[in-house]
């Protein structure tokens, strides 16, 4: 879909970017108490835990919020238009503003891709 | 140009309070966010609707109005209508408000390159309105 939406120069709106706050810190706020995991981030810790508490660790090396990383990575996606951010609060509405500030150097892109592994390009993705 | 993030306003009645809603809308126009997500059904299922009536009040207070698609007008007048606007100085941000999807605007408005849009006018989902689609 991504390739084809840029071939076609239609832009991506991803809505729902930190899946019900799956990577916004989850794992650290449900250990600091701050926050109870439910909905569909708890759904998707059950199978992602491994991976969401490497991902908590690389925000935490790299000195941002995890939430931060998670926008600023989108954002850095091609083709993508604006991610739909879904604030309750002031606070939250601050958080998205400031990973736009947050950039992510080619290391850090590549370590997340390896926490992430995502799809290859079709049809070599499933086709062979 | 819309901006880089999309306020989605989902949570605006059932999670969180006109007052507090009203002041997250007036922050995110102030921090230079001018896309906004409403959709009809956004409320909860008590009180579908409930977001937007929340949103036109908002727009109200600053003397500006949603403008939804009229599904009996064809696109290519509706194009017209907004060229007109835009080159009047009346609208800034065209966009589609909860365009259904198949019924999009045929002739689609691609910038030149065909890379990432600079509006998002003819998004043929559901979901994606500029905040203002005109003034006064």
């Amino acid at each position: 879909m991504i390739p084809a939406a840029q071939e076609y120069g239609l832009g991506v709106i991803p809505w729902s970017p930190l899946h019900g706050g799956l990577l916004g810190g989850v794992l650290r706020k449900a250990g600091e108490g701050v926050r109870r995991v439910e909905g569909r981030a708890l759904e998707a810790l059950k199978v992602h835990g491994d991976q969401i508490q490497q991902y908590e660790d690389l925000a935490d090396e790299l000195g941002h919020q995890p939430g931060d990383v998670a926008l600023a990575w989108l954002l850095a996606r091609p083709a993508l238009t604006a991610p739909i951010i879904g604030p309750h609060t002031q606070e939250q509405l601050d958080a998205a503003l400031r990973a736009l500030d947050v950039e992510l150097d080619a290391p850090t892109l590549t370590r997340l891709d390896q926490i992430f592994p995502g799809h290859r390009a079709a049809p070599e993705d499933y086709a062979w | 140009m819309v901006s880089r993030l999309c306020l989605g306003t989902m949570n605006f009645g059932p999670q969180t309070d006109e007052p507090a809603a009203r002041s997250i809308m007036d922050s995110a126009l102030e921090a230079g966010i001018n896309f906004f997500d409403p959709a009809n059904v956004y409320g909860g299922e008590e009180h579908r609707g409930w977001t937007e009536e929340i949103l036109d009040r908002w727009f109200a207070s600053r003397g500006e109005r949603i403008h939804h698609v009229d599904r009996d007008t064809p696109w290519d007048e509706i194009w017209q209508a907004i060229e007109v606007a835009v080159q009047q100085g009346r609208s800034y941000t065209p966009g589609a408000v909860t365009s259904p999807a198949g019924t999009s605007p045929k002739r689609r408005r691609l910038p030149p390159g065909g890379a990432t849009p600079a509006r998002s006018v003819s998004s043929p989902t559901t979901t994606c309105s500029p905040a203002r689609l005109s003034s006064k």
